[in-house]
């Protein structure tokens, strides 16, 4: 069976292939723009909490989980999680910062293995990514955690959203990602937090700047499009993907908060899974959205399309928000 | 040869037939039910001759057709290095 196979079929069977385990809130950079409603935790689940779930996880048919936060390194018990995921087979990504990968660290991340490490890298110098993170230092910090990682021969994903902060440099970012020699990926839009504040989008790129990340096909393929059929799903939501943050609230994918499914505290994860209203409603949803964009047509059509954060904006998962619709139209602009 | 599965590999189950992904390189691929079966005997524990008899009883095929059918996955999987022999030291 070929993996697109593997996955429409996971997508019929509601079989969560992907999933992101947030394990902490607490995080040592302060990103001006970031997602997180809060830097710390009230209740968080210990390793042995985590581990639990990994087991669940492995029984429901999960294949890749990613490690985030907050910043995972954060969380005590970061190290026992990560080789817990590996001894139970799963490809394992990890997203972080890199400032907390000393030499042993980076050490135990190569022994793991994990498929990838994911770095966040917020500009091209100094100046500007200090200035996003309100961290003084975090760029050198970040930089010689990936050098360590790349000493180890860990692959490394370089990630940069861009924003009206680091616009200006984004020959440099991808100067600095070949000088590294490692992949990079550019999101041409950020987020809304995740508590449903509009605050982080402030630091929206400019339109010019997005048009130009699109351009260099620096996120997800060339020019990003989407392939949609009547009755088809817009996205795994639901279905493939799954989410659970630092407190063991449920989700059907990493931003969608409007609900949690339940809580691994409370109930196993098998029956929420397959019980849960709010899942099967966001399938729902998922069939809805996509058959909404295909009758409108056009631009809007043809982009990846996001309900939840169509929902963080306009408050309905099937009406398209603002930073949708011009990454819609400059796509389409450039495919012609 | 006693096969177990490589320390650079990850897999799970969809729908009877496994996805194999190897983390070295990133790559992925999916096997048929009776690779998947092989697949999920291998433990470090049995052995190829173990591995036969698991798949002609399984699946009701012949001794020949199991010991050629087994030897080919058993290849395939270590030339790309997604199994190795438990009993060979690293």
């Amino acid at each position: 069976m070929s993996s697109q196979r593997s996955k429409l079929r996971a997508l019929q069977l509601a079989q969560p292939l992907t999933v992101q385990l947030e394990l902490t809130y607490t995080c040592n950079w302060r990103c001006v723009f970031c997602y997180n409603p809060r830097h710390f935790d009230r209740t968080r689940l210990s390793g042995a909490e985590w581990i639990a779930v990994l087991d669940e996880l492995r029984a429901l048919g999960t294949l890749t989980i990613a490690l985030t936060g907050g910043e995972p390194l954060a969380h005590p018990d970061f190290l026992a999680i990560a080789r817990a995921a590996r001894d139970r087979a799963f490809a394992l990504r990890i997203f972080t910062n890199a400032s907390l990968i000393d030499d042993r660290m980076a050490s135990d991340i190569a022994a793991l293995p994990p498929l990838a490490v994911e770095v966040s890298i917020h500009g091209a110098t100094a100046a500007v990514h200090d200035a996003a993170t309100a961290k003084p230092g975090s760029f050198e910090a970040a930089l010689a955690g990936i050098g360590r990682l790349l000493e180890r021969n860990v692959p490394v994903l370089m990630k940069t959203p861009v924003t009206s902060m680091n616009e200006h440099e984004i020959d440099g970012i991808v100067a600095l990602s070949k000088r590294l020699d490692v992949d990079l990926q550019i999101d041409p839009h950020i987020t809304p937090r995740d508590d449903g504040s509009l605050e982080p989008l402030q630091y929206a790129a400019s339109r010019d700047a997005v048009r130009r990340v699109i351009a260099m096909g620096l996120g997800s393929g060339p020019i990003p499009s989407a392939e949609r059929t009547k009755g088809g799903a817009n996205c795994g939501i639901g279905r493939l993907t799954l989410a659970i943050d630092a407190e063991g609230n449920v989700f059907p994918c990493m931003q969608w908060r409007v609900r949690p499914i339940g809580n691994v505290r409370e109930a196993p994860l098998r029956t929420m899974w397959h019980d849960s209203d709010v899942r099967r409603d966001v399938a729902a949803m998922a069939v809805e959205v996509n058959d909404a964009l295909l009758s409108q047509g056009g631009a809007l059509a043809t982009y990846p399309f996001c309900p939840a954060l169509a929902m963080q904006e306009t408050g309905d998962p099937t009406v398209p928000d603002a930073s949708f619709r011009i990454r819609a139209e400059i796509a389409a602009e450039l495919r012609r | 040869m006693t096969p177990k599965i490589g320390p650079q590999v990850a897999w799970q189950i969809v729908d009877g037939e496994a996805i194999v992904v190897d983390l070295a390189s990133g790559n992925t691929i999916g096997l048929n039910p009776a690779a998947t079966f092989l697949w999920s005997q291998i433990d470090g524990r049995h052995d190829d001759s173990e591995l036969i008899v698991a798949l002609m009883t399984e699946f009701e095929v012949s001794p020949a057709e199991a010991e050629h059918d087994t030897r080919a996955f058993l290849d395939e999987m270590k030339g790309r290095t997604l199994i190795v022999d438990a009993q060979e030291p690293r």
